[in-house]
Protein backbone atom coordinates (compact mmCIF):
# COMPACT_ATOMS: atom_id res chain seq x y z
CA UNK A 1 0.00 0.00 0.00
CA UNK A 2 1.31 3.41 -1.01
CA UNK A 3 0.55 6.99 -0.11
CA UNK A 4 1.53 9.66 -2.65
CA UNK A 5 2.04 13.06 -1.05
CA UNK A 6 1.67 15.54 -3.88
CA UNK A 7 2.94 19.04 -3.30
CA UNK A 8 0.53 21.90 -3.86
CA UNK A 9 2.52 23.55 -6.64
CA UNK A 10 2.79 20.22 -8.47
CA UNK A 11 -1.00 19.78 -8.43
CA UNK A 12 -1.38 23.25 -9.88
CA UNK A 13 1.26 23.30 -12.61
CA UNK A 14 2.34 19.76 -13.51
CA UNK A 15 -0.86 18.08 -14.62
CA UNK A 16 0.78 16.14 -17.42
CA UNK A 17 3.46 14.62 -15.17
CA UNK A 18 0.91 13.78 -12.50
CA UNK A 19 -1.39 12.18 -15.11
CA UNK A 20 1.57 10.15 -16.33
CA UNK A 21 2.37 9.07 -12.75
CA UNK A 22 -1.28 8.12 -12.28
CA UNK A 23 -1.32 6.08 -15.48
CA UNK A 24 2.01 4.32 -14.89
CA UNK A 25 1.29 3.52 -11.23
CA UNK A 26 -2.13 2.08 -12.12
CA UNK A 27 -0.67 0.04 -14.99
CA UNK A 28 2.12 -1.33 -12.80
CA UNK A 29 -0.11 -1.97 -9.79
CA UNK A 30 1.55 0.53 -7.47
CA UNK A 31 -1.21 3.10 -7.23
CA UNK A 32 -2.33 4.28 -3.81
CA UNK A 33 -3.85 7.02 -1.74
CA UNK A 34 -3.19 10.55 -2.96
CA UNK A 35 -2.67 13.25 -0.38
CA UNK A 36 -2.51 16.82 -1.59
CA UNK A 37 -0.17 18.97 0.48
CA UNK A 38 -1.74 22.39 0.74
CA UNK A 39 -0.48 25.15 3.01
CA UNK A 40 -3.18 24.39 5.56
CA UNK A 41 -2.92 20.60 5.47
CA UNK A 42 -1.73 18.81 8.58
CA UNK A 43 0.94 16.40 7.36
CA UNK A 44 1.25 14.60 10.70
CA UNK A 45 -2.49 13.81 10.72
CA UNK A 46 -2.32 12.65 7.10
CA UNK A 47 0.57 10.32 7.96
CA UNK A 48 -1.28 8.93 10.99
CA UNK A 49 -4.35 8.30 8.85
CA UNK A 50 -2.23 6.47 6.29
CA UNK A 51 -0.65 4.33 9.01
CA UNK A 52 -4.12 3.60 10.35
CA UNK A 53 -5.10 2.28 6.92
CA UNK A 54 -2.07 0.02 6.84
CA UNK A 55 -0.01 2.19 4.45
CA UNK A 56 3.69 1.95 5.20
CA UNK A 57 5.23 3.36 2.03
CA UNK A 58 5.25 7.12 1.71
CA UNK A 59 6.02 8.62 -1.68
CA UNK A 60 6.85 12.32 -1.94
CA UNK A 61 5.83 13.83 -5.30
CA UNK A 62 7.59 17.12 -5.99
CA UNK A 63 11.12 18.16 -5.09
CA UNK A 64 13.58 18.08 -2.15
CA UNK A 65 11.42 20.45 -0.10
CA UNK A 66 8.43 18.09 -0.49
CA UNK A 67 10.53 15.09 0.55
CA UNK A 68 11.99 17.01 3.49
CA UNK A 69 8.50 18.00 4.68
CA UNK A 70 7.18 14.42 4.60
CA UNK A 71 10.32 12.90 6.10
CA UNK A 72 10.55 15.37 8.98
CA UNK A 73 6.93 14.84 9.95
CA UNK A 74 7.22 11.05 9.64
CA UNK A 75 10.50 10.85 11.57
CA UNK A 76 9.25 13.15 14.35
CA UNK A 77 6.10 11.04 14.63
CA UNK A 78 8.23 7.90 14.66
CA UNK A 79 9.88 9.11 17.87
CA UNK A 80 6.50 9.27 19.62
CA UNK A 81 4.70 6.31 18.06
CA UNK A 82 6.87 3.35 17.21
CA UNK A 83 6.27 2.44 13.57
CA UNK A 84 8.33 1.60 10.51
CA UNK A 85 7.93 3.07 7.07
CA UNK A 86 9.59 3.09 3.69
CA UNK A 87 10.18 6.20 1.68
CA UNK A 88 10.36 6.94 -2.03
CA UNK A 89 10.42 10.01 -4.20
CA UNK A 90 8.91 11.03 -7.54
CA UNK A 91 10.95 13.97 -8.87
CA UNK A 92 9.03 16.55 -10.86
CA UNK A 93 11.04 19.75 -11.20
CA UNK A 94 13.53 21.89 -9.30
CA UNK A 95 16.15 20.57 -6.89
CA UNK A 96 15.97 16.80 -6.64
CA UNK A 97 19.11 15.70 -4.81
CA UNK A 98 17.20 13.17 -2.69
CA UNK A 99 15.72 11.48 -5.75
CA UNK A 100 19.21 11.49 -7.30
CA UNK A 101 20.53 9.74 -4.19
CA UNK A 102 17.85 7.07 -4.62
CA UNK A 103 18.88 6.67 -8.27
CA UNK A 104 15.58 8.10 -9.49
CA UNK A 105 15.71 10.67 -12.29
CA UNK A 106 12.18 10.60 -13.72
CA UNK A 107 8.57 9.60 -13.09
CA UNK A 108 9.14 6.37 -15.03
CA UNK A 109 12.18 5.46 -12.90
CA UNK A 110 10.23 6.22 -9.72
CA UNK A 111 7.44 3.84 -10.77
CA UNK A 112 10.04 1.21 -11.75
CA UNK A 113 11.63 1.58 -8.30
CA UNK A 114 8.27 1.14 -6.58
CA UNK A 115 7.54 -1.94 -8.67
CA UNK A 116 10.99 -3.43 -7.98
CA UNK A 117 10.70 -2.48 -4.29
CA UNK A 118 14.44 -2.67 -3.65
CA UNK A 119 15.15 -1.04 -0.30
CA UNK A 120 18.35 0.45 1.06
CA UNK A 121 19.13 1.99 4.44
CA UNK A 122 20.52 5.53 4.42
CA UNK A 123 22.03 7.60 7.22
CA UNK A 124 20.30 10.79 8.22
CA UNK A 125 21.62 14.01 9.68
CA UNK A 126 19.73 15.81 12.41
CA UNK A 127 20.12 19.49 13.30
CA UNK A 128 19.53 20.50 16.94
CA UNK A 129 17.61 17.20 17.39
CA UNK A 130 14.80 18.79 15.40
CA UNK A 131 15.30 18.92 11.68
CA UNK A 132 16.34 15.82 9.71
CA UNK A 133 18.14 15.92 6.38
CA UNK A 134 19.13 13.29 3.84
CA UNK A 135 21.63 14.92 1.48
CA UNK A 136 23.51 17.81 3.13
CA UNK A 137 23.21 20.83 5.39
CA UNK A 138 24.83 23.93 3.94
CA UNK A 139 25.85 26.58 6.45
CA UNK A 140 26.44 30.30 5.94
CA UNK A 141 29.92 31.67 5.42
CA UNK A 142 31.99 32.58 8.49
CA UNK A 143 30.56 29.63 10.45
CA UNK A 144 33.05 27.83 12.68
CA UNK A 145 33.33 24.08 13.10
CA UNK A 146 33.85 22.76 16.62
CA UNK A 147 34.59 19.11 17.22
CA UNK A 148 34.86 17.42 20.61
CA UNK A 149 38.54 18.19 21.13
CA UNK A 150 39.51 20.53 18.30
CA UNK A 151 38.21 23.34 16.15
CA UNK A 152 38.59 24.05 12.46
CA UNK A 153 38.82 27.51 10.96
CA UNK A 154 39.21 28.67 7.41
CA UNK A 155 42.12 30.82 6.30
CA UNK A 156 40.06 32.44 3.50
CA UNK A 157 36.76 34.30 3.62
CA UNK A 158 35.08 32.84 0.54
CA UNK A 159 34.38 29.36 1.73
CA UNK A 160 31.41 27.05 1.84
CA UNK A 161 30.76 24.86 4.88
CA UNK A 162 28.50 21.88 4.68
CA UNK A 163 27.81 18.63 6.47
CA UNK A 164 27.24 16.04 3.78
CA UNK A 165 25.69 12.61 3.69
CA UNK A 166 26.11 12.43 -0.06
CA UNK A 167 28.36 14.12 -2.60
CA UNK A 168 26.46 17.33 -3.38
CA UNK A 169 29.47 18.89 -5.11
CA UNK A 170 29.82 16.23 -7.80
CA UNK A 171 33.40 17.41 -8.20
CA UNK A 172 34.69 15.55 -5.19
CA UNK A 173 38.35 14.65 -5.45
CA UNK A 174 39.20 11.05 -6.27
CA UNK A 175 40.92 10.56 -2.95
CA UNK A 176 37.71 11.04 -0.99
CA UNK A 177 34.36 9.33 -1.40
CA UNK A 178 31.25 10.30 0.55
CA UNK A 179 28.96 7.35 1.16
CA UNK A 180 25.43 7.81 2.51
CA UNK A 181 25.30 4.55 4.48
CA UNK A 182 28.62 4.38 6.35
CA UNK A 183 27.29 5.68 9.68
CA UNK A 184 29.20 8.97 9.50
CA UNK A 185 28.62 12.38 7.94
CA UNK A 186 31.36 14.48 6.37
CA UNK A 187 32.00 18.07 7.34
CA UNK A 188 33.24 19.63 4.10
CA UNK A 189 34.93 22.97 3.53
CA UNK A 190 34.86 24.05 -0.08
CA UNK A 191 36.33 27.00 -1.96
CA UNK A 192 35.82 28.73 -5.25
CA UNK A 193 38.89 28.32 -7.47
CA UNK A 194 40.88 31.54 -7.63
CA UNK A 195 40.35 33.75 -10.68
CA UNK A 196 43.83 34.97 -11.47
CA UNK A 197 44.89 38.00 -13.46
CA UNK A 198 45.93 35.73 -16.34
CA UNK A 199 42.47 34.13 -16.33
CA UNK A 200 40.94 37.60 -16.63
CA UNK A 201 43.29 38.53 -19.47
CA UNK A 202 42.35 35.31 -21.26
CA UNK A 203 38.68 36.21 -20.83
CA UNK A 204 37.99 33.20 -18.65
CA UNK A 205 34.88 33.64 -16.51
CA UNK A 206 35.27 33.13 -12.75
CA UNK A 207 33.97 29.80 -11.51
CA UNK A 208 30.76 29.97 -9.52
CA UNK A 209 31.05 26.40 -8.31
CA UNK A 210 32.69 25.46 -5.04
CA UNK A 211 35.37 22.79 -4.97
CA UNK A 212 35.58 20.69 -1.81
CA UNK A 213 38.98 20.80 -0.16
CA UNK A 214 38.80 19.59 3.43
CA UNK A 215 36.87 16.61 4.76
CA UNK A 216 36.26 15.66 8.39
CA UNK A 217 34.25 12.53 9.19
CA UNK A 218 31.83 13.24 12.02
CA UNK A 219 29.22 11.66 14.23
CA UNK A 220 28.51 14.83 16.15
CA UNK A 221 29.65 18.40 15.60
CA UNK A 222 28.78 21.89 16.77
CA UNK A 223 28.64 24.70 14.26
CA UNK A 224 28.69 28.25 15.49
CA UNK A 225 27.52 31.15 13.38
CA UNK A 226 28.20 34.86 13.55
CA UNK A 227 24.56 35.75 14.32
CA UNK A 228 22.12 34.10 16.76
CA UNK A 229 19.86 32.68 14.08
CA UNK A 230 21.34 30.91 11.10
CA UNK A 231 19.74 30.27 7.76
CA UNK A 232 20.65 26.74 6.73
CA UNK A 233 19.84 24.82 3.63
CA UNK A 234 19.25 21.22 4.68
CA UNK A 235 17.20 19.68 1.84
CA UNK A 236 15.03 22.76 2.35
CA UNK A 237 15.67 26.21 3.84
CA UNK A 238 15.58 26.34 7.62
CA UNK A 239 16.15 28.99 10.31
CA UNK A 240 17.83 27.61 13.41
CA UNK A 241 19.42 29.06 16.53
CA UNK A 242 23.20 29.05 16.80
CA UNK A 243 25.13 27.02 17.91
CA UNK A 244 23.80 24.13 15.88
CA UNK A 245 24.49 20.53 16.80
CA UNK A 246 24.64 18.14 13.89
CA UNK A 247 24.36 14.42 14.59
CA UNK A 248 24.18 11.33 12.47
CA UNK A 249 21.33 8.84 12.68
CA UNK A 250 22.96 5.74 11.22
CA UNK A 251 20.63 3.82 8.91
CA UNK A 252 17.76 6.07 9.99
CA UNK A 253 15.92 5.94 6.68
CA UNK A 254 14.74 2.98 4.64
CA UNK A 255 14.24 4.10 1.08
CA UNK A 256 13.06 2.42 -2.08
CA UNK A 257 15.77 2.84 -4.67
CA UNK A 258 16.02 2.40 -8.41
CA UNK A 259 18.39 -0.42 -9.33
CA UNK B 1 69.09 1.32 13.32
CA UNK B 2 66.87 -1.04 11.47
CA UNK B 3 66.89 -0.22 7.81
CA UNK B 4 65.60 -2.40 5.01
CA UNK B 5 66.65 -2.59 1.43
CA UNK B 6 65.58 -3.67 -2.03
CA UNK B 7 62.35 -5.59 -2.46
CA UNK B 8 61.37 -5.45 1.21
CA UNK B 9 61.67 -1.68 1.21
CA UNK B 10 59.59 -1.29 -1.94
CA UNK B 11 56.91 -3.63 -0.59
CA UNK B 12 56.82 -1.77 2.70
CA UNK B 13 56.49 1.60 1.01
CA UNK B 14 53.74 0.30 -1.26
CA UNK B 15 51.78 -1.01 1.71
CA UNK B 16 51.25 2.39 3.29
CA UNK B 17 50.46 4.39 0.22
CA UNK B 18 47.09 5.98 0.73
CA UNK B 19 44.58 4.26 -1.50
CA UNK B 20 42.13 6.37 -3.51
CA UNK B 21 38.87 6.90 -1.68
CA UNK B 22 40.15 5.49 1.59
CA UNK B 23 41.51 8.69 3.12
CA UNK B 24 39.28 9.46 6.07
CA UNK B 25 40.27 13.04 6.83
CA UNK B 26 41.67 15.67 4.50
CA UNK B 27 42.91 18.90 6.08
CA UNK B 28 43.06 21.16 3.04
CA UNK B 29 45.61 23.92 2.38
CA UNK B 30 43.17 26.69 3.38
CA UNK B 31 42.26 25.21 6.74
CA UNK B 32 43.69 25.56 10.24
CA UNK B 33 43.02 22.91 12.88
CA UNK B 34 43.56 23.84 16.53
CA UNK B 35 43.36 21.43 19.45
CA UNK B 36 43.76 17.70 19.93
CA UNK B 37 43.01 16.11 16.61
CA UNK B 38 42.23 12.38 16.77
CA UNK B 39 41.33 10.04 13.97
CA UNK B 40 40.78 6.33 13.42
CA UNK B 41 41.69 6.33 9.72
CA UNK B 42 44.13 7.77 7.22
CA UNK B 43 44.82 11.50 7.44
CA UNK B 44 46.11 13.79 4.71
CA UNK B 45 47.43 17.16 5.89
CA UNK B 46 47.89 20.03 3.45
CA UNK B 47 47.09 22.91 5.81
CA UNK B 48 47.97 23.98 9.36
CA UNK B 49 47.62 21.91 12.53
CA UNK B 50 48.35 23.30 16.01
CA UNK B 51 48.04 21.15 19.12
CA UNK B 52 48.36 17.40 18.77
CA UNK B 53 47.67 14.97 15.96
CA UNK B 54 46.96 11.30 16.64
CA UNK B 55 45.73 8.71 14.20
CA UNK B 56 45.47 4.94 14.24
CA UNK B 57 45.85 4.99 10.47
CA UNK B 58 48.46 6.40 8.12
CA UNK B 59 49.48 10.02 7.93
CA UNK B 60 50.59 11.99 4.92
CA UNK B 61 51.92 15.50 5.38
CA UNK B 62 52.18 17.22 2.03
CA UNK B 63 54.57 19.96 0.96
CA UNK B 64 53.40 23.33 2.29
CA UNK B 65 51.66 21.82 5.31
CA UNK B 66 52.69 23.14 8.74
CA UNK B 67 52.20 21.08 11.86
CA UNK B 68 53.05 22.44 15.29
CA UNK B 69 52.05 19.40 17.28
CA UNK B 70 53.05 16.09 18.72
CA UNK B 71 52.31 13.55 16.05
CA UNK B 72 51.39 9.87 16.45
CA UNK B 73 50.43 7.52 13.64
CA UNK B 74 50.78 3.97 12.34
CA UNK B 75 52.87 5.01 9.32
CA UNK B 76 53.74 8.38 7.91
CA UNK B 77 55.04 10.12 4.83
CA UNK B 78 56.23 13.64 5.57
CA UNK B 79 56.95 16.23 2.90
CA UNK B 80 55.90 19.29 4.90
CA UNK B 81 56.97 20.94 8.13
CA UNK B 82 56.55 19.43 11.60
CA UNK B 83 57.54 21.16 14.83
CA UNK B 84 57.05 18.63 17.59
CA UNK B 85 57.82 15.06 18.48
CA UNK B 86 56.89 12.36 16.02
CA UNK B 87 56.01 8.80 17.08
CA UNK B 88 55.34 6.39 14.26
CA UNK B 89 54.54 2.75 15.03
CA UNK B 90 55.63 1.31 11.71
CA UNK B 91 57.53 3.26 9.07
CA UNK B 92 58.30 6.93 8.64
CA UNK B 93 59.42 8.42 5.36
CA UNK B 94 60.86 11.93 5.23
CA UNK B 95 60.64 13.35 1.73
CA UNK B 96 63.12 15.80 0.20
CA UNK B 97 61.04 18.82 1.23
CA UNK B 98 60.40 17.61 4.80
CA UNK B 99 61.47 19.72 7.75
CA UNK B 100 61.15 18.14 11.19
CA UNK B 101 62.08 19.94 14.39
CA UNK B 102 61.59 17.45 17.18
CA UNK B 103 62.40 13.94 18.29
CA UNK B 104 61.48 10.93 16.21
CA UNK B 105 60.64 7.43 17.43
CA UNK B 106 59.87 4.85 14.79
CA UNK B 107 60.48 1.27 13.72
CA UNK B 108 61.63 1.97 10.17
CA UNK B 109 62.96 5.31 8.94
CA UNK B 110 63.83 6.46 5.46
CA UNK B 111 65.13 9.93 4.68
CA UNK B 112 65.37 11.40 1.20
CA UNK B 113 68.21 13.78 0.35
CA UNK B 114 67.20 17.36 1.14
CA UNK B 115 65.12 16.52 4.21
CA UNK B 116 65.92 18.58 7.32
CA UNK B 117 65.84 16.99 10.77
CA UNK B 118 66.60 18.77 14.04
CA UNK B 119 66.17 16.43 16.97
CA UNK B 120 66.88 13.06 18.44
CA UNK B 121 66.09 10.02 16.42
CA UNK B 122 65.33 6.55 17.79
CA UNK B 123 64.82 3.74 15.32
CA UNK B 124 64.32 0.25 16.68
CA UNK B 125 62.77 -2.96 15.40
CA UNK B 126 60.78 -3.42 18.61
CA UNK B 127 57.18 -2.22 18.87
CA UNK B 128 56.94 1.54 19.29
CA UNK B 129 54.57 2.42 22.12
CA UNK B 130 52.35 5.47 21.69
CA UNK B 131 53.23 8.25 24.11
CA UNK B 132 56.72 6.91 24.48
CA UNK B 133 58.10 9.97 22.81
CA UNK B 134 58.89 12.24 25.70
CA UNK B 135 61.04 15.20 24.77
CA UNK B 136 64.70 14.56 25.44
CA UNK B 137 66.17 16.59 28.31
CA UNK B 138 67.97 19.62 27.02
CA UNK B 139 71.61 19.63 28.03
CA UNK B 140 72.84 23.03 28.99
CA UNK B 141 76.24 23.88 27.56
CA UNK B 142 78.91 23.88 30.25
CA UNK B 143 80.23 27.29 31.06
CA UNK B 144 83.79 27.72 30.17
CA UNK B 145 85.91 29.18 32.96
Amino acid sequence: MYAYFIDDWASDSHHRLLDRLDLLSTQQGVSGRKVRLSRLSNVATDIMECLGSGIKTFVAVGNDATASKILNHALTLQLKERFSFEFCMVPLTGSNEIAHLFGIGSVQEAVDALVGHRTRAFDLGVLNQRHYFVTAAVFPKKSALRFKSYSVSSLHQDHHISVCNTDIYRTTRDSKKITPDDGVLEAVIAYRPRHSFLDRVRGKKPSTEYVPESFFPIKKITIKGVSKTMSIFADTEKQLTSPIEVEVVAGGLTAIVHS
Amino acid sequence: MAMFNGRDKREKQKSFEMKEGEVETIIGPSVKVEGDFKSEGDVLVQGIVNGSLKTKGNLKVEEGAKIKAHVESASAIVRGEITGNVTVKDSLELGGSAKVTGDIITKILSIEPGAVLHGHCSVSATEVEAGENEPAPVQKPKKEI
